[in-house]
């Protein structure tokens, strides 16, 4: 390639520093990346295949723009520096990517395993808070895909990539995105990115990771030439979801995706309703329609509560605390203990997580700060903790009437009858404790 | 047989919103995404709110004020959020936007129920000063009781937002929130909706009092993190405590 940098270059910024390229590390459509050192440190330079961009004028103004505006969260991998015009092409500087992380690709691939499942719900949780700060922020990002998220599969932890299309909500920067994420107002051409087609291209993200295959491709795609007709009606004039409740006529294929009705049914039903909603025929035509982040978001913290580890090490999901037989060993799976709030039932067992997004309506940023979590005791298999990871104290009463506080890191005993009371946004929320019928401890 | 349940009671909720030219970009982006989750946050209220009916219409203005669609009130649960756009050079015409919802409520026009309507909540919003005399429509205003007596907040968003014009509109100094920036804003927009519309729903007929101010302070309480009052006693610990498990669990 003619605009190659070789090592050893050094390229002067915006901001009055210089970059030293160290060696190449990776090419996509739009540039290549490569490992450059940047103030002393070791950072990711994205160099452009200029003639790939469509209007460089407002590319540069609007890069420019992200890059003093800063980043939204630490979920982003944001640029903080531009170099100055090389042999006709330019690039800008972000955070490395931290060992550990893999490309979200991989994972739905299978080439890489999430520790677990409600790791894989820890990632979706990551990805609709950044977006819901990114949204709530004025901004678009316009092409999500699996390609430009990594994910830790070790923690859930994300990191997302290419920010350099992000612009302001509303504006063209000549990017449609990746097609079989793309919303179909968007295949059709009726419209160019925005808000509202980021938030379908997110439903089909956490669909996948959750599920597994792609909410749009049941059996009008099997036994069929993907081409690119097909494709653009597939996800889009005639986009219809593979669980759609009212039509049928795209379900699951029974052989060859035979695993995601099983699974689909294992989800609980308040996030089932809510992919139901995301991909109706209404919110796949009227973008306004679709569900926002928040709504994702305290679905998917429910959801990540309700899962439970079966002795088997299988995960299942215990709606409400129900007990459930376990779909690889058909044991019972039961959490010892319930948690029951006002609008809703928690299992208790070993790392259940309360966020704060489920004690009332706090800011956007603190949505995901968890408020309490449930831990073992060393000395004790059959003891759960509950911790207060908060740092205002709850008031706890315990069965046996005492009251006191508990303050940040301090840890009480789950017992029949405990009763805690959690600041939430608007007043104590009130937590009782209750013991579950057929305690299997696992 | 089988009672009917109880006819739910009206609680319009108006929100009078600036898009004037100095809104463009960023700015009405924001004030779309926050609109959007404050609709979510008045949804879940009346998802949990059994006797009153929460109806939402909004009015915002530049040059001109003009309704949202479909231009009446209506059930929350029913309205979708079509997203402002800003304009360059276009005004910041606040008198005309009193005018027209003045113009809407009454019992004849947007307030017109058979369950009867609770007094309204009404919500403003500018980052600038008006370009009309707004005096005089707002003089006109408050000759009708159901402004004066509405629960009216406002906020004043950014540095050059005229906070003694949105002080004269809620009729209380109180009732006006500050946001510095937009940030503060976005997050204030969604609690003082929801503090507004809770004060509004519990409020009886003669109540008039200062609704405005005690929302928006009940929404300051809400958003700090200080928690006013709890119980100060010593820990109290009974039997054998087991040794917990402190590792990190993140």
């Amino acid at each position: 390639m003619a605009n190659e940098l070789r090592p050893h270059t050094i390229i002067s910024t915006m901001y009055g520093a210089t970059v030293r390229v160290l060696r190449k590390l990776g090419g996509g459509g739009q540039g290549d990346v490569y490992e450059v050192e940047y103030r002393g440190k070791r950072k990711a330079l994205k160099w452009y295949h200029v003639n790939k961009i469509s209007n460089l004028n407002s590319f540069v103004k609007n890069l420019k723009r992200n890059i003093t505006m800063g980043s939204p969260t630490q979920d982003f991998l944001w640029p903080i520096d531009m170099t100055e015009f090389v042999s006709g092409s330019f690039g800008y500087v972000m955070d490395l990517c931290p060992e550990g992380y893999e490309e979200a690709k991989e994972l739905l691939i299978g080439n890489v395993r999430f520790a677990s499942y409600r790791r894989r719900i820890d990632a979706c949780l990551n990805i609709v808070s950044a977006f819901r700060i990114l949204h709530g922020k004025g901004f678009s990002y316009q092409d999500v895909n699996a390609g430009n998220f990594f994910i830790d599969p070790r923690t859930g932890k994300v990191l997302i990539c290419d920010n350099d299309n992000v612009t302001t909500n509303g504006e063209e920067m000549g990017v449609l995105g990746t097609l079989s994420y793309m919303a179909p107002e968007i295949v059709t051409r009726k419209s160019f990115p925005n808000k509202y087609s980021d938030r379908h291209s997110l439903a089909v993200l956490l669909f996948r990771l959750l599920l597994g295959p792609h909410p749009l491709e049941g059996a009008r795609s099997v036994n069929t030439v993907l081409d690119s007709q097909m494709r653009r009606s597939l996800y889009g004039e005639n986009a219809l979801f593979v669980m759609d409740p009212h039509d049928r006529s795209n379900a699951p294929d029974p052989i060859a995706q035979e695993g995601l009705v099983s699974l689909w049914n294992q989800m609980p039903e308040h996030l089932k309703k809510l992919f139901t909603n995301a991909f109706s025929q209404e919110a796949l035509h009227d973008p306004l329609c679709r569900p926002l982040e928040a709504d994702w978001q305290s679905s998917l913290a429910r959801f990540r509560s309700e899962v439970l580890t079966c002795g088997c090490g299988n995960e299942v999901c215990c709606e409400s605390g129900m007990p459930v037989p376990c779909d690889a060993c058909k044991q019972l799976v039961c959490a010892p203990f319930v948690a029951v709030f006002r609008e809703m039932v928690l299992p208790v067992a070993l790392d259940t997580r309360i966020y704060r997004c489920q004690l009332g309506n706090p800011g956007i940023s603190k949505a995901l700060d968890l408020v309490a979590y449930v831990t073992g005791a060393i000395d004790d298999p059959y003891a759960l903790g509950l911790r207060n990871m908060d740092s205002e104290p709850w008031e706890v009463h315990t069965r046996w009437n005492e009251r006191h506080l508990l303050r940040q890191d301090e840890v009480v005993q789950v017992e029949e009858g405990l009763r805690v009371a959690m600041p939430g946004t608007r007043g104590p929320v009130k937590v009782r404790f209750e013991r579950n019928a057929q305690t299997v401890r696992k | 047989m089988k009672p009917r349940g109880l006819a739910r009671r009206i609680l319009p909720v108006f929100y009078v919103l600036d898009t004037s030219g100095s809104m463009r970009g960023y700015a009405v982006e924001c004030l779309n995404s926050a609109m959007e989750e404050t609709v979510r946050t008045l949804k879940n209220m009346a998802a949990h709110n059994g006797d009153v009916q929460i109806r939402i219409a909004v009015l915002s203005f530049d040059n001109e004020a003009r309704w949202m669609d479909p231009g009446v009130p209506v059930d929350v649960e029913d309205f979708v959020w079509e997203p402002l756009t800003a304009e360059l050079g276009n005004q910041t015409c606040m008198g005309a936007a009193v005018r027209e919802l003045n113009s809407k409520l009454s019992e004849d026009a947007f307030l017109c129920s058979l369950t009867g309507s609770l007094m309204p909540v009404i919500v403003f919003m500018t980052d600038g000063f008006a370009s009309d005399g707004y005096e005089a429509a707002l003089e006109d205003a408050l000759r009708n009781h159901l402004f004066r007596d509405a629960t009216r907040v406002g906020f004043a968003v950014g540095s050059s937002a005229d906070v003694k014009m949105i002080a004269r509109l809620t009729g209380n100094s109180r009732a006006v929130v500050r946001a510095g920036d937009l940030d503060t804003f976005v997050s204030l927009i969604k609690l003082v909706s929801e503090t507004a519309t809770q004060a509004a729903s519990l409020s009886h007929v003669g109540d008039v009092g200062d609704r405005g101010g005690k929302a928006v302070e009940d929404a300051m309480i809400a958003n700090d993190d200080e928690v006013t009052e709890w119980i100060a006693s010593e820990d109290v610990h009974r039997g054998k405590v087991p040794i917990w498990d402190m590792n990190d669990p993140i």
